[in-house]
């Protein structure tokens, strides 16, 4: 690195600059992937058989019975037989449930394109709504073997569905990745943020012990919390393909972590609240360090003043607490069904969980950017608590004074 | 790098404490039986009509 021409400069940085290059280059082929993911119909539900009523010799039943007997009763008859049985087991009581028409079984033959069939209920017509919602209750029969699934058929179920899959999924995919080529992309063609005078070799106490085990407490349950919700939420996509046994082995333990890792990620939340939200309340400074960015496209000039948290660094606060509180909120609520909401409210739980998540993952991938890569020297104030001299004089330099003055009396 | 182990180890004793905390109080909703069958427990079926969920 040379100090030429007035100092460090971001562009030095050679070698983080290619793996940035090389970075954005992969991120935005994901980044396309994501988008065209968006418009692939795989999330309809298509129906791959069409199934009827049939004699048990599989003759055609309206021949056999002027068509009386019709198929969705013989769906009906075998649903509670297969309910009736996830319910209560193996019996060699167990009744099969007659027929109004008699012997019948159903002959199941495959379907070619069976999008027309769910197409109503995948995305209804103004008719089609009215008369799923008719007077505010759905009625009806699902004959869906396992009975919880007919859930999904609700109309509230199928809003829910489509606010999951469709919606949540698809932009938080678009967020992160969004977010990583964004900042792959400025380390490429910005390089980091340098110390513009260099290391000076002198140190000044920045954070404490207890606030760094309580930055890196929530800092890994965060993570552990991201990758967990990340494989629930994107198992299907990421996953299935390895094989179904890794889609069972992930999820499995994927549910069970993002408990786990729930509790310190909480407190976490707390401590920090009690130890820096008095530092992290706004003030005008804020507004001069955003209008410049804190400098930080440019190797010209000073960057803007910044007592201990600079606007940028308040803004990530605010974001971990008050974002980490709803999403804990939510999260209890889910991880005790019922005991708190309905099925109506757990969906809406659910709905806001994962989208605030995926947005807390695309906003934090920025600040671990800025903190260690992205930054030179930054790392050091959360690693060993103490930054160099010089990174705080250009980034925090009313800190700096504060701490000068504070020592000097002493000295 | 102190506060980075101190962190991570309270992450990790906690999820340990929170695993058999969980377990200890865990209340199975369904059974599986030999044959592979799985029975749901304390779940309405969907032509009962009010879906009703009592917490016990």
């Amino acid at each position: 690195m040379s100090i030429t021409d007035g100092g460090v400069r971001g562009r030095d940085f050679v070698g983080y600059r290619i793996a940035g290059a090389i970075s954005a280059l992969v991120f935005i082929l994901l980044l396309a992937w994501a988008v065209f993911e968006i418009f692939d119909g795989d999330s309809f539900v298509r129906p791959e058989v069409s199934m009827q009523a049939a004699g048990t010799e599989g003759e055609a039943i309206a021949e056999r019975n002027q068509g009386t007997l019709l198929a969705s009763e013989v769906l009906t008859a075998r649903t509670k037989m297969l309910d009736e049985r996830f319910r209560t087991g193996p019996s060699p009581e167990g009744e099969t449930p007659e027929l109004a028409g008699g012997d019948a079984r159903i002959v199941s033959t495959p379907l070619e394109d069976g999008t027309a069939l769910t197409s109503a209920w995948a995305v209804p017509s103004a008719d089609d709504a009215a008369m799923l919602q008719a007077a505010g209750r759905v009625e009806g029969l699902s004959s869906l073997p396992y009975a919880n699934a007919a859930l999904y058929e609700r109309p509230a179920g199928r809003d829910w569905r489509i606010g999951i899959s469709d919606f949540v999924t698809h932009l938080g995919a678009i967020a992160i990745l969004g977010m990583a080529f964004l900042l792959s992309a400025i380390l490429a063609l910005r390089g980091r943020v340098p110390i513009r005078q260099g290391k000076s070799g002198r140190t000044v106490k920045r954070f404490g012990l207890l606030e760094r085990t309580t930055h890196w407490m929530t800092s890994v349950s965060f993570l552990g919390l991201a990758f967990t919700g990340i494989a629930i939420a994107y198992g299907e996509t990421l996953f299935v393909p390895l094989g179904e046994r890794v889609m069972g082995t992930l999820g499995w333990w994927s549910t069970w972590g993002h408990v786990l890792f729930a509790p310190t990620f909480f407190l976490g939340i707390l401590l920090m609240i009690v130890m820096w939200t008095h530092r992290n309340l706004p003030s005008k400074l804020d507004l001069n360090w955003l209008a410049k960015f804190g400098g930080m496209f440019s190797d010209d000039g000073d960057h803007p003043p910044a007592k201990k948290f600079n606007a940028g660094q308040k803004l990530i606060f605010w974001s971990a607490v008050l974002g980490g509180l709803v999403l804990v909120a939510t999260g209890v609520t889910l991880m005790f069904p019922y005991y708190f909401l309905g099925i109506e409210g757990m969906s809406w739980a659910m709905l806001i969980h994962a989208g605030l998540a995926v947005l807390m993952i695309a906003i934090f991938l920025g600040h671990i950017y800025i903190g260690s890569i992205g930054m030179h020297g930054a790392i050091d104030a959360m690693w060993s608590g103490k930054v160099d001299r010089n990174w705080a004089e250009e980034h925090h330099s009313i800190w700096l004074d504060e701490i000068d003055t504070q020592r000097s009396p002493a000295e | 790098m102190k506060g980075f182990l101190a962190g991570t180890a309270i992450v990790a004793l906690s999820g340990v404490l929170t695993f058999f905390g969980l377990r200890t109080f865990d209340q199975s909703t369904a059974e599986r039986y030999s044959d592979g069958s799985v029975v749901l427990l304390d779940h309405a079926t969907s032509w009962e009509g009010t879906v009703t969920h009592t917490g016990e």
